[in-house]
């Protein structure tokens, strides 16, 4: 395969400029597409050509894979990168992009829809002797599906076999209701996915998401880059993920590493991926593999001072891998705290607002991700994620003060976040301990909440913002000061 | 000088006046020299309230002010006394729905001048992947929607209107 010279990044925010400044650092020129929304980000600024997309929304011009082939072919492109979400898992865009002569930066579309059927890709991942969670599978023999679930005992989780994202799971733990949830797991599929059918498996309690980061060239070589520990999260999505996990001994670690390049290379994957496992009470399980690039991929770049884009590019090239298993290293600890445009005190709602003011601070061992700049505008349109900040120290510990410092000093104004959030939640006892579960936050939320702010605290506020209002200023430089204390004294 | 702070869910009254060469505060009776230096080279301001020093951020919006202090930004808003007495005794308002939280208009399902029942869906809408009815908060006619499809919004923002009832 050739070289790959221009690279179309069918995405926004802050991934597209991440992808971005690989692309240009290693001599390639990037291209750029946007909604209007997105005229003024930084990825924009910085692409050799940036070019405007349109759609019934925001979203849905990213989302438009026949518009951005167009684009790419319009101005001369010989490969695109997806990034993650929008066109990233869509092996239909994968496959259209090929037959217009263009290289889809990441795996093959085949290796897309094995494992985009969370039904098929776990009959496949068993069927190789890895581990998945005991289970129920309805399509098997769909009368004897409540009998079999039943056998399994509790507790259970009922998943849309067409599902993703959380939606229409539920937990049983009280048998006798296992007809009734069903019924209403297989009604919400059918709302949500438009397809009833249903599986179940054992449910592990308070589980831990430990995902492994694999590579695979088209020499058939295939590599893990270790773990990541993703338990931190919120409605389904990830907050918090680091490497190494503080949950994993190193024969466990070893073992679930191995697991995922091996399921990777029973695949025949090509270009990066990720292997998700539930774990929990010393076993782990298969849960589903992301055939992209993953938002907290950087935590793994910096333990093992790889660039995992410019590997990307070049295994898309079709180049091998050029390094084995031995050559990765886990250095050190790394953190990564997501930084969401959003009000943790009001059940995590998206907020906007204008970046009135952004400065990020000057630590050893810190990498931001941003997609924002100050003055920008934060709409509902997208994601609430504006940015990642990344950090990484000799071990956990140096991590976590060198991530408590960087949100601390980092100067964020005109948008609510969770950057406070982040903080308590790094400062909390079992966080330190590394006794995280996927239930963390909501177990914990009543001692992660913010305290309102103390009386000095609120004179100091309304003091800043009496003296930075030139109109109130000027209302009080006009009454002279002995009238002023006489008014004041009335009280 | 006299104005009414918001911040979060606390609201206070505060007066500013001259003091000396520089400035005074006056919460509840209580009286403390303030000031707040220019900014320096990074940007930080030095706020002192009485005896007391803060290393802070500071940006204006409108009526908004953002204060960053100890690592924690917050939101000021500043309201004149007459607009919160204006606000107050604001009639008719049960006339508009507005936004929860900032999303997407996904479909409206009325037309204005349409009779409606008390909870039928108006329109929907959409914030993080997440689907809201907004329903009819009492019987009565549309007069307005104040979006259309595929646009998005604030938190806050008007979405929909009802016409008054007039008085029986």
């Amino acid at each position: 395969m050739s070289r790959i010279g221009t690279v179309l990044i069918a995405n926004r925010g802050e991934i597209a400029l991440r992808i971005l400044r690989t692309v240009k650092a290693s001599g390639r020129r990037a291209v750029a597409i946007f909604h209007e929304l997105d005229a003024g980000s930084p990825a924009v600024r910085e692409a050799d050509l940036a070019v405007r997309i349109d759609g019934a929304t925001p979203v849905a011009a990213y989302l438009d894979g026949a518009q951005i082939i167009a684009v790419a072919r319009d101005v001369g492109v010989d490969a695109i990168h997806p990034g993650y979400g929008f066109l990233s898992e869509n092996a239909a865009f994968a496959r259209q992009v090929a037959d217009a002569g263009m290289v889809f930066i990441g795996p093959t579309p085949e290796a897309i829809d094995l494992m985009g059927d969370k039904v098929r890709a776990r009959a496949f991942v068993a069927a190789r002797g890895f581990p998945v969670a005991p289970s129920a599978i309805e399509d098997d023999d769909p009368a004897s599906f409540p009998k079999r679930a039943r056998a399994l005992g509790p507790p259970l989780l009922i998943k849309p076999a067409a599902g993703g994202g959380g939606k229409g799971m539920r937990i049983v733990r009280d048998m006798t209701a296992l007809d009734s949830e069903i019924e209403r797991a297989r009604s919400e599929g059918q709302r949500y996915f438009g397809d009833g059918r249903l599986y179940v498996e054992r449910y592990v309690e308070r589980p831990r998401h430990i995902e492994v980061q694999v590579l695979g060239d088209a020499h058939g070589n295939v590599v893990h880059l270790w773990e990541r520990e993703c338990s931190v999260q919120r409605r389904f999505q990830k907050v918090i993920e680091e490497t190494p996990s503080p949950a994993l001994t190193p024969a466990e670690r070893r073992d679930i590493c191995d697991a995922a390049a091996g399921i990777a290379r029973a695949v025949g994957y090509r270009n990066a991926g990720t292997v998700e496992f539930i774990y929990g009470d010393g076993a782990f399980y298969f849960l589903e593999m992301n055939t992209r690039l993953q938002v907290e991929h950087p935590v793994t770049e910096l333990v093992t001072g790889r660039d995992l884009v410019a590997d990307q590019l070049r295994i898309a090239e079709g180049e091998a891998l050029g390094y084995g298993q031995g050559d990765v290293r886990q250095n050190g600890h790394a953190i990564e705290l997501r930084l969401y445009a959003e009000d943790p005190a009001r059940n995590y709602a998206p907020t906007t607002g204008r970046i009135a003011r952004l400065r990020w601070p000057d630590i050893a061992g810190l990498r931001v991700d941003s997609g924002i700049i100050e003055g920008q505008r934060v709409s509902a349109a997208f994601d609430p994620m504006l940015a990642k900040v990344i950090v990484h120290g000799a071990d956990r510990t140096e991590a976590i003060a060198r991530a408590r410092r960087a949100l601390t000093e980092t100067v964020l104004l005109g948008i609510t976040t969770n950057r406070e959030f982040l903080d308590r939640v790094l400062g909390d006892d079992l966080f330190a301990a590394g006794a995280v579960h996927t239930g963390f936050l909501d177990e914990r939320a009543s001692q992660l909440a913010l305290p309102p702010p103390d009386h000095e605290t609120l004179m100091a506020l309304v003091a800043a913002a009496a003296l930075s209002d030139d109109n109130l200023r000027a209302e009080a430089d006009a009454v002279p000061p002995l009238y002023a204390a006489i008014g004041a004294w009335r009280n | 000088m006299r104005r009414h702070f918001e911040i979060d869910d606390t609201a206070i009254d505060a007066a500013l006046m001259r003091h000396g060469d520089g400035y005074a505060l006056e919460v509840g009776g209580e009286r403390q020299a303030i000031d707040l230096s220019p900014p320096a080279a990074d940007g930080a301001r030095t706020l002192r309230v009485g005896d007391r020093r803060y290393r802070v951020h500071v940006a204006r919006d409108g009526d908004a002010t953002f204060v960053q202090v100890a690592g924690r930004s917050f939101a000021i808003r500043t309201i004149e006394p007459l607009t919160v007495f204006a606000h107050a005794g604001a009639a008719n308002a049960d006339l508009t729905a507005r936004a929860p939280m900032p999303g997407t208009v996904v479909s409206i399902r009325a037309q204005p001048g349409a009779r409606i029942a008390k909870g039928e869906t108006l329109m929907v809408i959409e914030s993080m992947k997440l689907e809201t009815a907004i329903a009819a908060w009492r019987d009565g006619t549309v007069d307005a929607f104040h979006l259309a499809v595929g646009q998005t919004f604030d938190r806050d923002a008007p979405l929909v209107s009802l016409l008054a009832e007039t008085a029986e």
